[in-house]
């Protein structure tokens, strides 16, 4: 076997230097297993994790019950419906209560319009009534269409009455 | 004799230590940002809407999911076990409603909404409007009692729910008074903008 005697530095006493002392050979742990697991592990976390985090859309809905209500300027109330098969519809109201003709809107073309009216009243407020059979997806939309026009975001969401549906015939439902 | 110093095939030792040191710090990087899927509600399958605008990411504890099927169902869940056997006496419980009594509830109906898999959990029913009310405040107070903290409110609609059960949720919600909550989108790819701009 290879075992030297390991010159001591120190001068500890003769008698140590006779001693026979096993080299240490340098010693190394076999890493493989350990970095085989390790790489199970990698690959379990790869698979499970969920990195596209989805987005979240705020909505801050007025405190107080049904029976509390805000008074605002007619005037500057816009009306936007949304029909059952997602036709948008949108009217300016009057100061004396009652509203401007109401006019049909495509998608593509709704921001343009809300900016126009916002840029023309700094006090827009939105009304938003969506029909109940109507999809989700036309509120998001819908929201997110007003989100991203440059305007004031106020607004708030509204019941869908005779009343309004009416007014969504008028346009072609 | 003197002793023949034969030549120590020392074989090929790569030092694997950067490389386990790599590894290492990439395994720690997946282990901290892993979501486990009994955490999110991910047993309900739903299909986002497309948002463009919204930069808030979903809160990622603390959050009371409200998943709304394109049956109109809605389930209600919390990502915290604890509060999820206290209110609702399962650890995995989900509970299930339906606001719309003239339209079969999906969960009622056999449909597997989970997607390919097969519902694990345990649906929690409840058919009555003011129940399910109760229900979502008894999860905020279990919640503030166990966690210490209020719960987030996120809503994951199906982009062809009901707007009625939407609004449904929406009316509930504020009359427990939960007047803030989220509406879950997925990002907008960008090929779809540019095919808006087309038209």
């Amino acid at each position: 076997m290879a075992s030297v005697d390991t010159p001591e530095s120190s001068g500890h006493g003769r008698g140590k230097q006779k001693k026979w002392v096993r080299k240490r050979i340098g010693f190394r742990i076999d890493m493989t297993p350990y970095v085989d697991v390790i790489m199970l592990l990698l690959t379990f976390f790869i698979m499970t994790t969920t990195l596209n985090q989805p987005q979240v859309m705020q909505i801050n809905l007025p405190k107080g019950g049904e029976e509390e209500t805000v008074k605002v300027d007619m005037g500057n109330v816009v009306f936007i419906r949304v029909s059952e098969k997602g036709n948008i519809a949108i009217s300016k109201g009057k100061s004396d209560g009652t509203e401007e003709q109401p006019y049909k809107v495509t998608f593509d073309r709704m921001k343009d319009y809300l900016e126009a009216l916002g840029q023309a009243n700094k006090d827009m407020i939105m009304i938003l009534k969506f029909d109940r059979k109507g999809k989700y997806v036309y509120m998001v939309d819908i929201l997110d269409e007003i989100n991203r026009a440059a305007i004031e975001k106020r607004y708030s969401f509204s019941k869908m009455n005779d009343e309004d549906l009416r007014v969504l015939e008028s346009v072609g439902g | 004799m003197p002793a023949i110093k034969r030549p120590r095939r020392s074989g090929v030792a790569i030092d694997m230590t950067p490389y386990v040191d790599v590894i290492m710090l990439i395994l720690t990087f997946f282990m901290l940002t892993a979501q486990f899927k009994a955490e999110l509600s991910e047993d309900i399958k739903v299909n986002l809407p497309k948002s463009g605008n919204d930069t808030t990411k979903l809160p990622e504890r603390n959050v009371m999911t409200l998943v709304v099927t394109k049956y109109g169902d809605i389930f209600a869940d919390v990502d915290n076990t604890k509060v999820r056997e206290d209110v609702l006496g399962d650890v995995l419980g989900l509970a299930a409603f339906h606001p719309d009594s003239t339209t079969k509830a999906g969960f009622e109906s056999g449909v597997n909404l989970s997607g390919d898999k097969e519902l694990k959990r345990p649906l929690v029913k409840f058919t009555d409007r003011e129940k399910f009310k109760k229900l979502l405040i008894d999860l905020r107070l279990s919640s503030k009692s166990n966690v210490g903290k209020d719960l987030r409110i996120v809503v994951k609609g199906d982009r062809e729910a009901d707007l009625g059960a939407i609004q449904d949720l929406m009316d509930m919600l504020r009359e427990t008074k939960n007047t803030r909550f989220a509406l879950v989108t997925d990002m907008e790819s960008g090929d779809k903008k540019e095919l808006e701009q087309k038209k």
